[in-house]
């Protein structure tokens, strides 16, 4: 080779431009790509393009007239959900609702999953996973149908409070102001905690074995082993499963806060989605709901943005 | 062998969730196919002669009950209808158009602003924003207020005749809005409304006689008073609440005041009930009641289907609101094996004795199912002439009671029964009896539904007779504009919540009565008289019709 074929680097390898590259991955992998159409049609068609109604939020939205012959409105439906009297109380109950429901429902399956790993038993383990399982299959209403008869006067909750201290007023617990919180959270983890652990369970099957076998060799007893192999390992998926929860902060649904919740306890009970939910029975307005809708997603866009910077920065996982 | 085993997997696999995803029930693949045929038969008319020689063809778009749509495919297979078909004096072809059980409003939408109209819509277009009247601005629906005029008089000799009536169908602006809707219950061969009321309050009648009480006696407040602190004593929940569910017991002791629960009239004004001082003297009676024990302490909480009505059957409640309806239910279960034990209707509370009580729930239902008339249509004059064929003692007779001998016999007085056959199989009403086309509503049918003697006591009990010069809640058919509407919604939004919260803290005795002024002052700060300035506009343009 000439110094100059070397300068000119004719044995170097080709540079393929972008599109070129990806049409040799198209073909390369052409079923592959197969499979995926169906999917992506479905997302174009189903997901993409309707968001384009999102702008009946900034109308008057007439279903006779269709979405684009509604007539414009610009901000009218915001200004009149942040105008509304009972705004800062449905925001903040919205928040921490979700905050509290974020904080306990999220380590509760991460602790559980990492116990469930603990145990030997085979036939105890699949038990105990079929049971906790059971409650996410049942129906909000028929969860809220139960925690109403307990926590009614002759309830299960108050017979037992009755037993251990017979001079306490029996009450409607569900009544109590300071009481709603804790009682939607709690039967929130008792139906969730079972399902969400799946995927913490599948992480840590996944651990190789010969990195708790260098812990033991090293020393360590299961608490430790815990916390230096099997944490570490399910770490990404912690991190991944934090940011989603995140995402969805705003989203407190209506149905189990409308049927647990009475005029009492509004104070602490009221949120967005059930605030526009009695607006709805009143009118009903498309637009005001869907400007409600659109807000709630801002913000929660804006959360996963931002958590996904943090957690880019402080561990290495992110979501994108 | 494994492979083949696995492609056969797949393909059966494959091909289920596709077949699944296609089975229709069978209302869905006939209204699709009624459809189709509807679409292809329409296309393939021509323009329709106004001059009515030949058959009037019509297609007519309605829903059906989720229980008919197992009995028929299409109305055209309910033997009601095609007599009722056969006593008109004009050869007509039906198509129906029947959108699938549970997607009625999503194909109303797509019907409307797709622009392929059938002739006929039995839906009272309240879902579409502006109502009726904003339909036929837009061109979807025929304003057919001239073509009653001329071509209807049964339809007017029922709604003509009383001003009320004739106010409640037509708008604002002079145009006939409900055409073709059913008369409200009435007695065929007078005329006469009967004014049935279906929600009342009903006492435990063996608790009512210990505690020393008749259905004559326990008229006013204070007897209630009396009686419920009996009951408690007897050991029971006096009174028995489902105050977040649907709430029957707040509009008959509040009424007893004077004050409806939220918008009423006093003559002519319209009145905000929660800021009136009827509804003041209302919370201290509940108040006290509260805190004597008197009313189920789970009453924020409590529906009505599930915690009341179970509650009462179980034997621990006194008293309560119930529905006529659901009274079959609790008679079934306790009463019929234990009379005492039955649930006896009283008469709406009253202050003091010789008041009358202004707000009964007088069946009120008016306006439903208008038969609109589109602009697709070719013949509208036939087809007014059609409907308003309905409203005759005959054509209605067969619409009520269906076929004689099948679904009803006549009996020595002249009386009308239903068959054996009929109340033991739920689906003779849907093959022989028709809610499409019933345009006077008979009485008697219902007489026939509910046999209890409790249920009948009801009606004579929660009926205080005459009700045009009592009644004082609004007219059904008030209609906003809808900028008002706008304004109107985001008010109520917060005051409704507003109303509802004090209202139980009130009753609880979380908030003191002393704070009542300052309550009536915060909602008069959230521009109440705003709102009620709207109501009072829709009421005198209703007056003005």
């Amino acid at each position: 080779m000439t110094q100059n074929q070397a300068a000119a680097g004719i044995n170097a390898p080709k540079k393929r431009t972008w599109l070129g590259r990806l049409g040799k991955d198209l073909v390369q992998n052409r079923y592959l790509y197969l499979m995926f159409v169906p999917v992506l049609v479905i997302y174009i068609l189903f997901m993409y393009i309707p968001m384009y109604g999102v702008i009946i939020a900034f109308k008057d939205f007439n279903p006779g007239l269709g979405i684009l012959g509604s007539e414009w409105v610009g901000f009218q439906h915001f200004e009149n959900f942040f105008s509304s009297y009972y705004f800062g109380r449905i925001l903040r109950n919205t928040l921490i609702i979700s905050g509290l429901s974020l904080l306990v429902n999220f380590p509760a399956p991460i602790i559980f999953a990492l116990l469930l790993n603990e145990i030997r038993l085979k036939r105890f383990k699949k038990f105990v996973q079929s049971v906790t399982y059971f409650p996410h299959f049942l129906s909000t209403v028929i969860v809220c149908g139960l925690i109403i008869e307990f926590c009614s006067t002759h309830g299960a909750i108050n017979q037992i409070i009755q037993i251990f201290s017979p001079d306490t007023p029996v009450r409607n617990l569900l009544a109590e102001k300071s009481l709603f919180r804790p009682i939607y959270i709690i039967s929130g983890v008792w139906q969730n905690f079972g399902w969400d652990s799946i995927i913490y369970l599948a992480a840590l099957s996944g651990v190789d074995s010969s990195l708790y076998e260098a812990t033991v060799i090293d020393g360590a007893g299961r608490w430790k082993q815990t916390l230096h192999v099997s944490i570490p390992s399910i770490l990404p998926t912690i991190v991944i499963m934090l940011i989603l929860a995140i995402g969805g902060l705003m989203n407190v649904g209506w149905e189990k806060i409308v049927l647990l919740y009475s005029p009492t306890t509004y104070e602490t009970a009221d949120v967005i989605s059930s605030f526009v939910y009695r607006r709805g029975l009143i009118e009903n307005d498309f637009s005001f709901s869907t400007a409600v809708g659109l807000f709630n997603s801002l913000v929660n866009f804006l959360l996963i943005m931002i958590t996904n910077r943090i957690s880019k920065a402080v561990t290495e996982n992110s979501l994108w | 062998m494994k492979k083949t085993v696995t492609l056969l997997l797949a393909a059966m696999l494959i091909s289920s969730t596709v077949l699944s995803s296609c089975g229709d029930t069978p209302a869905e693949s006939s209204a699709e196919s009624s459809a189709e045929a509807s679409a292809a038969e329409s296309a393939g008319e021509n323009t329709e002669e106004t001059e009515s020689d030949g058959p009037v063809n019509l297609s007519i778009w309605t829903g059906l009950h989720a229980l008919e749509a197992k009995v028929v495919k299409d109305k055209s297979e309910n033997e009601a209808v095609q007599k009722f078909l056969e006593g008109y004096d004009k050869e007509v072809n039906i198509e129906w158009i029947h959108p699938p059980v549970g997607m009625e409003q999503e194909n109303f939408n797509l019907m409307v602003t797709s622009g392929d109209l059938p002739d006929i819509i039995i839906n009272d277009f309240s879902s579409y924003k502006g109502g009726a009247v904003k339909a036929m601005d837009d061109g979807i629906l025929l304003d057919v207020t001239d073509l009653v005029e001329e071509y209807a008089p049964n339809f007017q000799k029922y709604f003509y005749s009383d001003p009320d009536t004739k106010r409640a169908v037509f708008s604002d602006d002079g145009r006939l809005l409900s055409f073709g809707i059913h008369t409200p219950t009435m007695d065929l061969e007078t005329g006469e409304p009967s004014n049935l009321c279906y929600t009342g309050l009903m006492v435990r009648s063996d608790l009512m006689q210990n505690a020393g009480y008749t259905v004559d006696t326990l008229i006013t407040v204070d007897n209630w008073e009396k009686m419920l602190t009996s009951f408690k004593e007897q050991g029971v929940v006096p009174l028995m609440w489902a105050a977040s569910d649907w709430d029957i017991i707040k509009p008959w002791f509040l009424g007893a005041y004077g004050v409806g629960t939220d918008f009423y009239l006093d003559g002519d004004t319209v009145k905000f009930g929660p800021i009136e001082d009827g509804y003041r003297q209302w919370l201290e009676t509940f108040a006290r009641w509260y805190q004597n024990g008197l009313i189920d302490p789970n009453f924020t909480t409590y529906k009505y289907f599930d915690n009341v009505q179970t509650d009462m059957m179980a034997g621990k409640g006194g008293a309560t609101g119930y529905h006529i309806y659901d009274y079959k239910i609790y008679h079934d279960a306790v009463a019929a094996d234990d009379p005492s034990k039955a649930l006896i209707p009283v008469r709406y509370p009253v202050l003091n004795e010789g008041d009358i009580f202004h707000f009964q729930d007088a069946a009120r239902n008016f306006c439903e199912s208008p038969m609109m008339i589109t602009t697709a249509c070719e013949n509208p004059v036939e087809a007014v002439k059609f409907i308003d064929y309905q409203y005759t003692v005959d054509a209605s007779i067969i619409a009520n009671w269906g076929i004689e001998g099948k679904s009803y016999e006549i009996d020595d007085t002249g009386a009308y029964h239903f068959t054996d056959e009929f109340n033991s199989d739920e689906s003779y009403r849907w093959m022989y009896t028709t809610d499409t086309f019933r345009g006077l509503v008979d009485v008697g049918v219902q007489y026939e539904s509910y046999l209890i003697k409790e249920q009948t006591d009801a009606w004579a009990l929660w009926d205080n007779g005459d009700q045009d010069a009592i009644c004082k809640l609004p007219p059904n058919g008030l209609v906003k504009t809808s900028e008002e509407s706008l304004e109107y919604s985001q008010l109520m939004g917060d005051i409704n919540t507003y109303v509802s919260e004090m209202t139980f803290g009130f009753i609880m005795g979380d908030i003191p009565l002393s704070d009542w002024d300052s309550y009536v002052q915060t909602i008069k700060d959230m521009n109440i008289d705003r709102a009620i300035a709207i109501t009072q506009a829709t009421y005198d343009r209703y007056l003005a019709r």
